[in-house]
C-alpha cells in the first residue's frame, strides 16, 4: 500500500540518485588523495634508501679502495723484483700502519702464494707472520684489549673458511667475503673482508685483505630517520646474510630468509642489481643494490614498511565525507516526499469517488479542486457518473420484460443510447419466431437479421439440426433392430448349414429380398454355397466359385460390397407358387474376418437397395464373419479333439508301462542303498572298533612305559649307589685283601717258622749236628728275610694306595744320629768298615715330621751302603743340601735338610741309576745274587720321601761309591699325597733328554718350504703321514723320525694347506699341532672329520696347551702334549703302525680288543658314538648275559672284551650244538650271537632248534653273517633269528642292536 | 550327560569352523574320554572353556590335537605294503631322474624313515626327495628328530624284514639306553615341513604320495578334496598310496585312478594325455 504511493515512488529513485552520485564522489576522492600520498611516501622512501645504500657503498669502496692499494703497491714488489725496497719487513709495518689508522679495521693481513714474494720461503721457516714453509702470511689483528698483534693467516687451506684466498684467486678480482660472526673479547662482532688480489703481468700472487667489522653499518642504519616507526631498515650481504637490522642488531649475522620468512620469495627473485619497489603481503618493501668494488653480486638495502601506517590518512578523511554526504541526502529526501503528499490529496479523493461508480454505486461525492488538471478530471468524472444512471434505468426496465422505456438520446453521437433501443426492436422479433418454432414448425424458414446476429443465425442451424437429428434416429432404430435380431439368431453353437440359412433368410425378410443366397470359403479357397433362400437349383447355376469367378467371387477379392442393377430378365429368376419375376438388382456383400474372405452373401430384390440396407450391411459383415468363422474353428477343434484324445490315450497307456518300470527299478535301487549302508555302517564300525583299540594298546603302553620308567629310575638310582660302592670296593679291594693276606696268612706261618728254626739253631738239647744248625740258622735268615721283603711290600702297597699313616713330630736332628750311631755302630765293627757321623753347626735343632719313616730312608740307605761296600768308609752327614735343584718346587735350601749317605762301595753305572729306583730292580740283575736284598728299599725310600714332602738325590760313580741323598723340609706341613707321576721325574736326571728344548728355540714358519717332502715321489703302497706343523724345527724331527720308520711325508704349514693335502693326497695318519696361523687345530680337526673324504684318517694331536680331551672328544686317535718327549713320539709312531697294519690286513672284528675307547682311531661317528656313551651309562648291557655261539676264537675273543668292557657277561659256545647246550645249561641268557658258517652245526639249523624249545620262543637272537653272502639274511630271519649283522661289523652297530634287544 | 555331549559337538563344531579339521565323524565315546582326559590336564573347568580357549590359544589346540589324534604309527607298518611298494612302485620310480615323494600326514615320521630306507637300499636314496608333512607342529619336530624307543625298534626290525629289508636293520639306527637314533645319512633327502590337508594346497608335482591311515579322520567331503589335492599333485602315471582301512573307490576321484596293487591300496593316477 505504502509502496503503491506515488509520493513514495517518486522520492526512493530521487534518494538511489544521490546516494550513488556522493558515493563515486567519495571513491574518487580517496583513491586518488591516497595514490598522491604513496606516491610521494615511494618517492621519499627510495631516496633514502639510495642515500644510504650510497652511504654504505662509499664506506666498503673506501676500505676497498685500501686493499687495493695495498694489493697495487705489494704488485711494485714484482714489478720491479727486488729492486724495490719493499721486502717482508716493510710489508709487515705497511699493513701495520693501515690497522693503526683504520679504528673499524679488525684486522690486515697479506697472503702470498708459496716463493712468490720473493723466492726466499726457505729462508724465512718457522719465524712469524710466516707458516712452517716459509711461506709469506702476515695478519695483523686486534685483540681483545684492542692492541694490535702479528700473527699469520689461518684457514687459508681450509676449504669451507679459506674463500678470502681462494675465491680472489681464481677470478683474479676483489672479493668481499660474506659477512660472519667474529667473537673477540667476548663480544661478538659481524664482520666482513675485504680482499684484493696482488696481480702483476696478469699473474696471481696473493691477496691483500682487510677484516673490517660492520658496527659501522649498524650506526648509519639506526641513524635513518623515516617518519614511519614500524620501518624496517636492513642491509643484506649478496648471500642473504642480514649484515645490519636497524634497532635489533642481534639480527645480524642471521639469513633473512630466516628472520623475514614471509619476503622469501620477494627477495631471492634474481634481479637484486636493480633498486625494486612493491607491496608485499601488506608490507612496502623497497631493496636498493649496494655495489661494492667490482664484484658481481650486490648486497642490498631493504626497507620493509607496513602499508597500514601508509595510507591511514587516505582513509581516515574517506569516512567523514561518507558521513556528510548521508545526513544532507537524508534531509532532502523527507522535504521532496512532503510536498509530493501534499499535492496528490484531492487526486486520491477522485480515485476513491471512481473505485465506488466502479463497483456499481453510481454516486458522485463533491469534491473540491483547484482549477487544474486535476480539478477538469474532477468535471468529467461528474458528467460520465450522471449519463450512466440515466442508461442504467432504461436498462432495468427492459431486463423486466418491459420493452416500452426507449432511452432519451443525449446527442447524435449518444450510441450507447441508440443501440440499447434498436436491442429493444430486435428482441422483440425473436420472441415472436421462437414461439413460432415451439409449435413445431420446422419447415419455417428463420431469417437473422444481419450476418452478425449470432442469436437469429443459431436460431436458423437449431432448427435444421433438429430436423436432421430426427430423421437419423429413424434410419439407425433400423439399423439396430436388424443388427441385434441378427445378433441372437447367429449365438449359439451352430453347423455352417444351419447359420447360413438362418442368415440369408433373416437377411432377405430384413431387407424385404425376395431371394439370397449364402456362400461360405473353404479350405481350398472356393466359394461354397451353403445356405439360401427361395434359391432353387437352377440350370447352369453354379453353388462353387473360386475367387474372382462371377460376381460372387469377384466380391471375394474385392472384398467390398457389389451392387449389381438392371439386371437382365434371364439372369435369374424369382419363383413362386403363383408365379416368377426377374429381381432388378443383385448385392453381393463379401463377409471379411482379419482381413481374410470367410463367405459371400447374394442378395436379389426387385427395388434398388436403400442406403440403410447397404450400411446395415457393411456393418453386420463383420459379425456374420466372426460368427462362421466361430463355427469354422469350432468344426476344426472338434477334429482336433478327437485327435488329441486319442492321443491322450495311447499316452495314459505308456505312462502307465514307463510308471511300472520305474517302480521296479526304485525297487532295486533301494536294495542297492541298503547293502551299501549296512557295507558303510560295517567299515564305520570295524574303524571305529580299530581305532579303540588301538587307543587302548597306546594307554597301555603308556602305563607300561610309565611303570618301566619309573622302574628305570629306581634301578638308576640303586645302580648309581652301588656303582659307588663298587668303585670304593674295587680301590680298596687288592690292597685291603693284600695286605690281610700279607699280614694274616704269611706272617702267622711266617712266625712259627722264625721262632721253630730259632729254638732249633739254639741246640739247646744239643743233639743236632753243626751242619744241621747251620740249616736251621739258613731257614731263620732266610725267614728274617722273608719278613723283611713281606713287610716292605706292605709299605710299598700302602703308600702306593695312599694309605700311608704319617704321625710327625718333633725330632731332634742329635736323636737321629744317635739312633743311627747306635744301629750301625755294630754293624760297622763287623764289616772293619769306616762309619763316621756328621752334623753341619748351621741346622735348626729339630725338625717336625715323621721320625720312624725318616729313619727307615736312611736306614735304608745305610743298610744299601754297608750291603755293597766291602772296604772305605760310609758317611752319614746332615747338612744344608748342597745342591739348588729340587724336582718338588717348595723346596729350597734354607728350608730343608739333607741327609746323606755316602758310601765307597761299588758305585751304580750311569745308565742304571735309574732303574735303582724301580721296585725289584738292582742296579745288576746279579747284583740280589752277591748281596741279597729285595730291590724294593729304595722303591719305597723314593715314595716315603715324597710323602714326607722331600725327594732323594744320587750321585754315583761306578767303582767308587755312591751317595743318596734325603732331603726334607724342615717342617711337614701336610700330609703329602703321593702324586701318580713318573718314578723318574722325582729323580734330578740331567740326562733327560727331550725334544722340548728344540721347541724352544725361535720358530722360522717361512723355512717351512725349505723342508723337503715327498709329495713329488709318492707311489701307490707307500705309507704316507702327513705333518702339519708350523715350527720347523719340530717338523724336522717329525720328518725325520717318520723317514727312519719308512714312512713318506708331506709337510703343511698351515691349517688350510694341511686340509687340502689331506683331501689331495689321503695320507695313512696325520699329525697335526694344535698352534697354527690362519686357522687353529681343533679347527682343522674338525674340518677333517667333517670331511667323507678324510673322516676316517686318524689324526694325531701335538698340543701345548692341553686340549687333549677335546680333540679325543672331536675324534683325533691320540694327542702328545707339549714338550713332547722322544717316548711320547714313539708311542704315536707305534700306534700309526699298529693302525695302518690293522686296515691292511682285516680281520672279523675291526676292533682290536684291550684298547682304551679314547685313545681309539675313530671315524667322526664313532667318535660321537663314543661321546654319548661316555656322558650315559649304559645300563641296557650292563649285566646282561650272552650267548656267542661262533668258531672263529679271534672273533669271540675281540668280541667278548668289547661285551665285557660294557659290563656284559659272555658265555661261548664253539659251534651251533655247544651253543644249545650251554643255553640249556646256563640259566637267564638274554641274549644270542650266533654265527651262521660253524662246524658240527650251523647257525641255522641252532637257530631252528633253539625255536623249537617253547622257553626260548622269545629270546632274541643275533644272526652273525659274512657280509658276501647275500641270501643270508633271509634265511636267518625265516631260521629264527630276530636281527641279523654282517660281519665284520662295526663294534658301536653291534652295541647299538644290542641295545635294542636287550632292552 | 545330555549336556556334555552336545557341548562335545559344541567343540568339534568349533574346531572344524576354525582350523577346518573335522572330527565329526569320530565316535562319539572315544572322542569324549580323549576330551575330558585333555580336559583334566589342561586344568580348565568345562568344555565350553576349553572351547574358547582354543579357538583363541593356538597352543591349546595343538595339546588338544595332539589328544585327539591317534599317531598310531610304526616302522614300515603294514610291512606287506612296503614290499608291494618295492617290488611294483620302485620299478616305475626307477626310471625317473628325480623322484619327489609326498608323505602327508606323516606323524612322528616312522613311515617316512621306512620310506627312506627302502629307497636307500634301492638306490634311489640319491636322487629323492621326500616331503614329510604334518599339521601338527609338535609331532613334526619329533619326527625331525627321529628317536625312537627301544622297545618299539624290536617291532620295527620284524617289520623291516618282513617288508623284504634288504640289509642289517641295525644298520639305519644308533641305540642309547633308551632309545634309538635314526641315522643321520637317512634323513638328508627328507624335508619335515607343516602342511594342513584340509587347508593347505598342492605344493608341486610328485611321483608318490603317502597318506597312510589319515583319510579315516575325514569325513566324505574333506576326504573328496583332499583327494582332489592328491590328483592335482600327482604327476600322470605316478602313485598314490593310502591306509589299508581306507579306499579311493567311493571318492570322486576314484574314475582318476586305477588300481596297481588293490589289496595294498596302491593306486596310480590314470596316463590322459596323448603318448
Amino acid at each position: 500500500m505504502l509502496f503503491n504511493s506515488i509520493a513514495i515512488k517518486l522520492t526512493i529513485p530521487i534518494l538511489l540518485l544521490i546516494l550513488c552520485i556522493d558515493g563515486i564522489l567519495i571513491t574518487y576522492t580517496t583513491i586518488s588523495r591516497r595514490d598522491h600520498l604513496i606516491s610521494s611516501v615511494n618517492d621519499h622512501i627510495l631516496a633514502i634508501a639510495r642515500d644510504h645504500s650510497g652511504a654504505v657503498e662509499a664506506e666498503f669502496e673506501k676500505t676497498l679502495n685500501i686493499t687495493k692499494t695495498l694489493a697495487d703497491s705489494f704488485a711494485a714488489v714484482k714489478e720491479l723484483e727486488s729492486a724495490s725496497g719493499l721486502g717482508r719487513e716493510s710489508v709487515k709495518v705497511i699493513l701495520n700502519k693501515t690497522l693503526q689508522s683504520n679504528p673499524s679495521f679488525l684486522a690486515v693481513y697479506t697472503l702470498w702464494e708459496p716463493d712468490a714474494f720473493d723466492s726466499m720461503d726457505e729462508a724465512f721457516r718457522g719465524i712469524a707472520a710466516h707458516d712452517e714453509t716459509g711461506r709469506f702470511i702476515p695478519c695483523w689483528t686486534r685483540d681483545s684489549q684492542g692492541n694490535i698483534v702479528l700473527e699469520h693467516a689461518r684457514d687459508y687451506k681450509n676449504e669451507a673458511k679459506g674463500g678470502y684466498y681462494t675465491i680472489p684467486r681464481n677470478t683474479k678480482k676483489e672479493t668481499v667475503i660474506d659477512p660472519y660472526l667474529y667473537t673477540l673479547g667476548g663480544k661478538q662482532i659481524l664482520m666482513v673482508s675485504l680482499v684484493s688480489p696482488v696481480i702483476f703481468d696478469n699473474s696471481f700472487y696473493g691477496v691483500v685483505g682487510v677484516d673490517l667489522s660492520l658496527d659501522w653499518i649498524q650506526n648509519i642504519i639506526d641513524n635513518v630517520f623515516i617518519h614511519e616507526k614500524n620501518a624496517k631498515f636492513n642491509i643484506i650481504s649478496n648471500n642473504g646474510i642480514l649484515a645490519a637490522v636497524s634497532g635489533e642488531p642481534s639480527l645480524a649475522g642471521k639469513r633473512f630468509e630466516s628472520v623475514y620468512p614471509h619476503l622469501k620469495d620477494e627477495f631471492s627473485s634474481n634481479n637484486n642489481s636493480k633498486q625494486r619497489i612493491g607491496f608485499t603481503d601488506g608490507n612496502l618493501v623497497v631493496f636498493t643494490p649496494i655495489y661494492i668494488g667490482n664484484t658481481q653480486t650486490p648486497w642490498s638495502l631493504n626497507i620493509i614498511i607496513p602499508s597500514d601506517s601508509i595510507t591511514a590518512t587516505a582513509f581516515s578523511g574517506m569516512w567523514t565525507e561518507i558521513v556528510i554526504s548521508i545526513i544532507l541526502t537524508l534531509i532532502s529526501v523527507v522535504f521532496i516526499a512532503f510536498f509530493i503528499n501534499l499535492k496528490m490529496k484531492p487526486l486520491r479523493r477522485i480515485a476513491e469517488s471512481a473505485e465506488k461508480v466502479a463497483s456499481g454505486r453510481l454516486v458522485y461525492d463533491a469534491i473540491v479542486t483547484e482549477d487544474d488538471e486535476i480539478g477538469k478530471v474532477n468535471a468529467s468524472f461528474k458528467n460520465m457518473v450522471f449519463s450512466l444512471k440515466e442508461i442504467t434505468s432504461a436498462c432495468q426496465a427492459l431486463a423486466v420484460g418491459d420493452f416500452s422505456q426507449p432511452v432519451q438520446l443525449r446527442s447524435k453521437d449518444d450510441i450507447l443510447g441508440q443501440t440499447v433501443n434498436f436491442m429493444v426492436e430486435n428482441i422483440k422479433k425473436i420472441v415472436k419466431q421462437l414461439n413460432n418454432i415451439a409449435k413445431g414448425g420446422f419447415s419455417s424458414k428463420f431469417r437473422p437479421f444481419s450476418e452478425k446476429d449470432q442469436l437469429g443465425t443459431a436460431i436458423a442451424e437449431l432448427i435444421s439440426s433438429l430436423r436432421k437429428m430426427t430423421e437419423e434416429n429413424e434410419r439407425q432404430n433400423i439399423i439396430k433392430t436388424g443388427t441385434m435380431e441378427l445378433h441372437t439368431l447367429m449365438r449359439g453353437e451352430k453347423e455352417i448349414s444351419t447359420l447360413s440359412d438362418n442368415i440369408i433368410t433373416f437377411l432377405c425378410r430384413y431387407m424385404n429380398a425376395p431371394i439370397g443366397a449364402f456362400y461360405v470359403m473353404d479350405e481350398e479357397g472356393f466359394l461354397i454355397l451353403t445356405g439360401s433362400f427361395a434359391y432353387g437349383q437352377q440350370t447352369n447355376h453354379s453353388s462353387r466359385f473360386a475367387p474372382g469367378e462371377g460376381l460372387t467371387g469377384q466380391a471375394s477379392i474385392e472384398k467390398q460390397i457389389i451392387v449389381v442393377t438392371d439386371v437382365p430378365e434371364d439372369y435369374v429368376r424369382i419363383q413362386s407358387g403363383v408365379g416368377n419375376a426377374a429381381p432388378r438388382n443383385i448385392l453381393l456383400c463379401p463377409l471379411v474376418f482379419e482381413n481374410a474372405v470367410k463367405g459371400v452373401i447374394e442378395i436379389g430384390a426387385f427395388q434398388e437397395f436403400s442406403d440403410v440396407h447397404l450400411s446395415f450391411l457393411s456393418q453386420i459383415s463383420d459379425s456374420i464373419a466372426i460368427a462362421i468363422n466361430s463355427a469354422q474353428i469350432r468344426n476344426r477343434m472338434k477334429t482336433l479333439l478327437g485327435h488329441t484324445q486319442e492321443q491322450a490315450d495311447m499316452l495314459k497307456s505308456q505312462q502307465e508301462a514307463l510308471r511300472q518300470s520305474n517302480l521296479d527299478l526304485e525297487k532295486q535301487a533301494d536294495a542297492l542303498k541298503q547293502s551299501e549302508s549296512m557295507l558303510k555302517e560295517q567299515q564305520e564300525e570295524l574303524r571305529h572298533t580299530n581305532e579303540e583299540l588301538q587307543e587302548q594298546a597306546q594307554l597301555l603302553e603308556e602305563q607300561k612305559e610309565d611303570i618301566q620308567k619309573k622302574h628305570l629310575e629306581l634301578e638308576m638310582a640303586g645302580k648309581l649307589i652301588k656303582e659307588k660302592v663298587d668303585d670304593l670296593e674295587r680301590t680298596s679291594k687288592y690292597k685291603s685283601e693284600f695286605l690281610a693276606n700279607m699280614s694274616h696268612e704269611l706272617r702267622t706261618p711266617l712266625n712259627s717258622i722264625l721262632l721253630l728254626s730259632r729254638l732249633i739253631a739254639d741246640n739247646k738239647d744239643g743233639n743236632l749236628t753243626k751242619k744241621q744248625v747251620e740249616f736251621a740258622d739258613t731257614i731263620h735268615a732266610s725267614g728274617s728275610d722273608l719278613l723283611n721283603l713281606i713287610n716292605e711290600v706292605l709299605d710299598l702297597s700302602k703308600v702306593e694306595s695312599g694309605k700311608m699313616e704319617l704321625n710327625p713330630e718333633e725330632i731332634h736332628l742329635k736323636d737321629i744320629a744317635s739312633t743311627i750311631k747306635r744301629d750301625f755302630q755294630h754293624l760297622s765293627q763287623k764289616k772293619e768298615i769306616d762309619f763316621v757321623i756328621e752334623i753341619s753347626e748351621d741346622l735348626p735343632v729339630s725338625i717336625f715330621t715323621d721320625r720312624q719313616r725318616t729313619e727307615q730312608i736312611i736306614k735304608n740307605f745305610l743298610s744299601n751302603a754297608f750291603k755293597f761296600t766291602s772296604c772305605g768308609k760310609i758317611t752319614f752327614n746332615v747338612s744344608r743340601p748342597s745342591v739348588n735343584s729340587f724336582s718338588q718346587t717348595d723346596l729350597s735350601r734354607s728350608n730343608s735338610i739333607a741327609f746323606s749317605v755316602t758310601d765307597t762301595g761299588i758305585g751304580i753305572p750311569r745308565d742304571k741309576q735309574q732303574t735303582v729306583f724301580e721296585a725289584f730292580k738292582q742296579a745288576d740283575g746279579t747284583t740280589s745274587r752277591k748281596y741279597g736284598g729285595t730291590g724294593l728299599g729304595l722303591s719305597i725310600s723314593v715314595e716315603l720321601a715324597k710323602y714326607l714332602g722331600g725327594e732323594i738325590q744320587l750321585e754315583s760313580e761306578e767303582g767308587k761309591g755312591s751317595t743318596f741323598t734325603l732331603i726334607l723340609p724342615e717342617k711337614l706341613e701336610q700330609p703329602f699325597m703321593a702324586e701318580k707321576k713318573k718314578r723318574q721325574s722325582s729323580l734330578k736326571n740331567n740326562e733327560d733328554d727331550t725334544v722340548n728344548n728344540l721347541t724352544e728355540t725361535e720358530k722360522s714358519p717361512a723355512c717351512i718350504e725349505a723342508l723337503k717332502d715327498d709329495r713329488r715321489n709318492l707311489n701307490h703302497g707307500d705309507r704316507v703321514i702327513l705333518i702339519v706343523e708350523d715350527d720347523i724345527h719340530f717338523a724336522k724331527i717329525l720328518s725325520n723320525i717318520s723317514r727312519s720308520r719308512e714312512f713318506k711325508i708331506l709337510l703343511a704349514d698351515n691349517g688350510q694347506t694341511g686340509l687340502h693335502f689331506a683331501d689331495y693326497y689321503k695320507p695313512d695318519a696325520i699329525i697335526l699341532d694344535f698352534d697354527l696361523p690362519q686357522m687353529d687345530g681343533l679347527s682343522v680337526l674338525a674340518r677333517l672329520k667333517d670331511n667323507k673324504k678324510t673322516g676316517h684318517i686318524p689324526v694325531f694331536f701335538v698340543s701345548a696347551l692341553d686340549r687333549a680331551s677335546h680333540a679325543l672328544q672331536m675324534g683325533a686317535a691320540g694327542y702328545a702334549v707339549k714338550p713332547v718327549s722322544l717316548d711320547d713320539l714313539e708311542k704315536i709312531y707305534d700306534k700309526i703302525n699298529l693302525i695302518i697294519s690293522e686296515s691292511v690286513k682285516p680281520i672279523p672284528v675291526s676292533e682290536s680288543p684291550g684298547e682304551v675307547m679314547t685313545e681309539d682311531h675313530s671315524s667322526p661317528d664313532r667318535a660321537k658314538n663314543t661321546d654319548m656313551m661316555i656322558l650315559g651309562k649304559d645300563d641296557v648291557l650292563n649285566n646282561k648275559k650272552v650267548l656267542l655261539v661262533d668258531d672263529d676264537m679271534r672273533n669271540v675273543y675281540a668280541t667278548t672284551n668289547i661285551l665285557e668292557e660294557k659290563g656284559m657277561k659272555v658265555i661261548v659256545g664253539k659251534n651251533g650244538k655247544e651253543g644249545i647246550e650251554r643255553l640249556n645249561k646256563e640259566k637267564a641268557i638274554d641274549l644270542v650271537l650266533m654265527d651262521i658258517m660253524m662246524p658240527i652245526m650251523d647257525g641255522y639249523e641252532a637257530m631252528k632248534e633253539i625255536r623249537k624249545d617253547n622257553r626260548f620262543a622269545k629270546l632274541p637272537i643275533i644272526a652273525l653273517t659274512a657280509k658276501a653272502m647275500k641270501g643270508d639274511r633271509a634265511l636267518c630271519i625265516e631260521a629264527g633269528a630276530d636281527d641279523y649283522l654282517a660281519k665284520p661289523f662295526d663294534t658301536e652297530k653291534l652295541l647299538s642292536m644290542l641295545r635294542v634287544w636287550l632292552y | 550327560m545330555e549336556n556334555q555331549n552336545n557341548e562335545i559337538k559344541l567343540l568339534i563344531e568349533a574346531i572344524y569352523l576354525k582350523y577346518g579339521i573335522d572330527f565329526r565323524g569320530y565316535s562319539e565315546a572315544s572322542i569324549t574320554r580323549r576330551i575330558l582326559k585333555n580336559l583334566a590336564f589342561s586344568g580348565m573347568k568345562s568344555i565350553s572353556e576349553l572351547r574358547s580357549r582354543i579357538v583363541r590359544d593356538k597352543a591349546s589346540f595343538e595339546q588338544l590335537l595332539l589328544d585327539l589324534s591317534i599317531n598310531v604309527t610304526e616302522m614300515f607298518r603294514d610291512p606287506l605294503f612296503y614290499k608291494a611298494v618295492r617290488e611294483t612302485v620302485v620299478p616305475c620310480l626307477r626310471k625317473k631322474s628325480f623322484i619327489k615323494i609326498w608323505h602327508a600326514g606323516c606323524a612322528s615320521g616312522e613311515e617316512v624313515y621306512s620310506l627312506a630306507i627302502l629307497f636307500h637300499e634301492e638306490g634311489l636314496d640319491n636322487r629323492t626327495r621326500v616331503y614329510a608333512t604334518d599339521f601338527n607342529e609338535k609331532i613334526l619336530t619329533a619326527a625331525k628328530n627321529g628317536i625312537y624307543s627301544l622297545e618299539k625298534m624290536k617291532t620295527y626290525t620284524m617289520n623291516y624284514y618282513k617288508a623284504g629289508g634288504k640289509s642289517s636293520f641295525g644298520d639305519y639306527y644308533t641305540s642309547r639306553s633308551n632309545d634309538a637314533t635314526i641315522s643321520q645319512f637317512l634323513k638328508k633327502n627328507i624335508l619335515f615341513t607343516r602342511h594342513n590337508l584340509a587347508s593347505d594346497r598342492s605344493f608341486g608335482e610328485m611321483d608318490l604320495i603317502l597318506c597312510r591311515n589319515v583319510m579315516i579322520y575325514f569325513n566324505r567331503d574333506l576326504q573328496d578334496s583332499v583327494f582332489q589335492l592328491f590328483k592335482e599333485s600327482l604327476s600322470e602315471g605316478c602313485f598314490l598310496c593310502l591306509g589299508a582301512k581306507e579306499s579311493l573307490r567311493y571318492s570322486t576321484c576314484s574314475d582318476d585312478f586305477e588300481d596297481v596293487v588293490p589289496k595294498e591300496k596302491i593306486y596310480r593316477k590314470k596316463i590322459t594325455g596323448c603318448l
